[in-house]
C-alpha cells in the first residue's frame, strides 16, 4: 500500500494517528472481500469529477409512493430526501411507472416514501404493485421501510423485494426529538430488524452518522444492534445540515476525523458483509477527505467518491469497480466478484 | 442586455459556450492579464441552488476544459472548466462559506475565478460577446427547459 504517494495525490492532509488506527479496518477488509472497491453513481443526479463520471443512461432509480409527502417531517431531512424521486402515489401508478421505467432500460428501483406517525413507510397498499414490478418486469426491487411489525414484512416477503433497507437508531432522545416519534424507542427498531431477519429478508441497515444535531450519540449502539442480526449490508451516512429545517441548517456536521471513528467501528463490528458509504454526506473539501479516510477503514465501496478517490485507491493498490446501480445492492456485487476472481 | 429565456448575459464581458464540456462560462478581462471567470445565468439556473464550491489551489496550472472548480448542488456535481489554458491567480474565498452567491450574483460576488493565461491574445480568440452567446445558448435552455427569474 503506497499511502504517502496516494495521499499527496489527494493534496490533502490526514491525521497519522488515525490512519494508523484505520489501518486494522483496512485488513479487515483485504482479508474477508480482496482487493476490489465498489464506486457508485445512481441516476438521480448528474455526477461528474476529474477522475469519475458515469456517463451511460440511470439504469437504478427512486421511487416515492408519498410523493413529497412525510408526516413525520424530520428535523435533518423536512422530506426532502424525497423531492428526487419519482411520484407513484397509487398501485396503478406504480405499475405504470414501473412499465415506463423498464421501457427506458432501467433495470432496479427503490421503492420509497415519507414516514406515517409512527414511523411506517406506509407500502401495505403498494405490495401486489410491487409484486408485479419483481416478478413481470424483472426488476431489482429493493425498498426503504422504517418500523415494520409482523403483517409488514409478510407483504414484503410476498412482494419478493430483494432487499429491505432501514435507518436504524441507537438512542430513544434521537427517536423523540429528530425523528419526532416520543413514542417509540431503540426496542422498536431491534424488532423491526429481528423480523426482518426471521422473515428471510435481506436486510441493508443503514446508520445516519450526525443525526442527533450534527453530534454523535447513538451511532455506535445502532451498528452493535445492527451486527447481531448479520446485516447483507451496512450503510453508513452523513449528516447534510443544508437539508434540514432551518435549525439544522446552521449546525456542523460531525468532525471527520469522529466520522472515521465511527466507521472503522462498524467494519470491525461487521467484518463478513459489506459496509459502504452511502451518497448522503456533506458535500465540498471535507468530503475528500472523508473519503479517503473511509477507503483506509476498510470501506467495501462509496457512492459519489469526491474527486481524487477512484485514483487514490489505485495508487493504495485497489482495484475500482464503477457501478450506476444504488450502494445498497452491494451485496450482490461484492459476492458475485468473489466468486469471479 | 442581451438575454435567452429570461437569463441575462451582461455585455461588458466575453463567454466561453461549449455543450459537450458543460461550459457555460463568462469571461471579464481585468488588466494585467488577468481574466475572471464565473457561470452565466444559464449554467447556474441549470445546476441548482449550489451547496458546496471546491475549487483548484491558487497557483495550479490548467488546460483549457479542465476542472478550475467542483460545484455542487441537489441534483448536480460537476467541473467548472477552463475556457483556455491559464494559471489560477485567485479564487473566490466567499464562496466556501456560501456557494449559492453562484446562484444570487452570477455576474458579480459570484465569481469563480481568476485566470491568468499564457497568451492572454489567443485565450479570447475563442470567446464570443453576449449575442453570440445567446444564440448558442438559446437551443440548450429550449433543450432543458431552463429559464431565469
Amino acid at each position: 500500500m503506497n499511502l504517502q504517494g496516494a495521499v499527496e495525490e489527494l493534496d490533502i492532509e490526514l491525521n497519522p494517528s488515525l490512519v494508523e488506527k484505520l489501518y486494522e479496518g483496512y485488513e479487515i477488509r483485504r482479508k474477508n472481500f480482496g482487493d476490489r472497491i465498489f464506486f457508485y453513481a445512481p441516476g438521480f443526479k448528474h455526477y461528474e469529477v476529474d477522475d469519475f463520471s458515469v456517463n451511460s443512461p440511470p439504469k437504478f432509480v427512486d421511487i416515492s409512493v408519498t410523493g413529497r409527502q412525510c408526516e413525520l417531517m424530520c428535523d435533518h431531512c423536512a422530506s426532502k430526501i424525497l423531492w428526487h424521486m419519482i411520484p407513484a402515489t397509487t398501485p396503478d401508478e406504480l405499475v405504470k411507472v414501473g412499465r415506463e421505467l423498464k421501457e427506458k432500460g432501467i433495470e432496479g428501483v427503490l421503492i420509497s416514501g415519507g414516514s406515517d406517525k409512527n414511523g411506517y413507510v406506509p407500502l401495505w397498499e403498494f405490495f401486489d404493485a410491487m409484486k408485479y414490478l419483481k416478478e413481470e418486469l424483472n426488476l431489482l426491487l429493493t425498498c426503504h421501510v422504517g418500523l415494520v411489525d409482523e403483517e409488514y414484512v409478510q407483504g414484503l416477503k410476498e412482494a419478493k423485494v430483494d432487499a429491505v433497507l432501514l435507518d436504524i437508531i441507537g438512542d430513544n432522545e434521537t427517536i423523540a426529538q429528530v425523528y419526532k416519534l416520543p413514542h417509540k424507542t431503540t426496542e422498536d427498531y431491534d424488532r423491526s430488524l429481528k423480523l426482518l431477519k426471521e422473515a428471510g429478508l435481506r436486510i441493508v441497515p443503514h446508520v445516519i452518522i450526525g443525526l442527533h444535531y450534527g453530534k454523535i450519540k447513538g451511532e455506535y449502539r445502532a451498528i452493535d444492534m445492527i451486527a447481531k442480526y448479520e446485516p447483507d449490508a451496512l450503510v453508513l451516512v452523513v449528516i447534510m445540515p443544508y437539508y434540514g429545517k432551518a435549525k439544522f441548517q446552521l449546525l456542523p456536521p460531525p468532525k471527520t476525523e469522529e466520522t472515521a471513528e465511527v466507521i472503522l467501528y462498524a467494519r470491525k463490528r461487521v467484518q463478513t458483509s459489506p459496509v459502504v458509504i452511502g451518497c448522503a454526506r456533506p458535500a465540498g473539501a471535507e468530503r475528500v477527505k472523508l473519503d479517503a479516510y473511509a477507503v483506509l477503514a476498510g470501506v467495501n465501496g462509496i457512492a459519489f467518491p469526491a474527486e481524487g478517490i477512484v485514483t487514490y485507491s489505485k495508487a493504495l493498490g485497489l482495484k475500482p469497480v464503477v457501478s450506476p446501480n444504488c450502494c445498497s445492492t452491494v451485496y450482490s456485487m461484492v459476492f458475485q466478484t468473489m466468486e469471479t476472481s | 442586455m442581451a438575454e435567452v429565456n429570461g437569463c441575462p448575459l451582461p455585455e461588458d464581458r466575453l463567454y466561453y459556450i461549449n455543450p459537450d464540456k458543460n461550459a457555460f462560462i463568462w469571461v471579464k478581462e481585468e488588466g494585467d492579464g488577468v481574466f475572471t471567470i464565473g457561470l452565466t445565468s444559464v449554467a447556474s439556473a441549470m445546476a441548482g441552488r449550489l451547496v458546496a464550491y471546491t475549487p483548484k489551489k491558487v497557483g495550479k496550472a490548467v488546460k483549457k476544459d479542465k476542472s478550475v472548480a467542483t460545484i455542487e448542488s441537489g441534483k448536480w456535481v460537476g467541473p467548472v472548466p477552463a475556457p483556455f489554458e491559464a494559471e489560477i491567480v485567485e479564487v473566490n474565498d466567499a464562496l466556501k462559506g456560501n456557494p449559492a452567491l453562484v446562484n444570487d450574483d452570477p455576474y458579480g460576488q459570484g465569481w469563480i475565478a481568476k485566470l491568468k493565461p499564457a497568451d492572454p491574445e489567443a485565450a479570447k480568440a475563442e470567446l464570443v460577446d453576449a449575442n453570440k452567446a445567446a444564440e448558442l445558448l438559446q437551443p440548450i435552455v429550449q433543450e432543458k427547459g431552463v429559464k431565469c427569474g
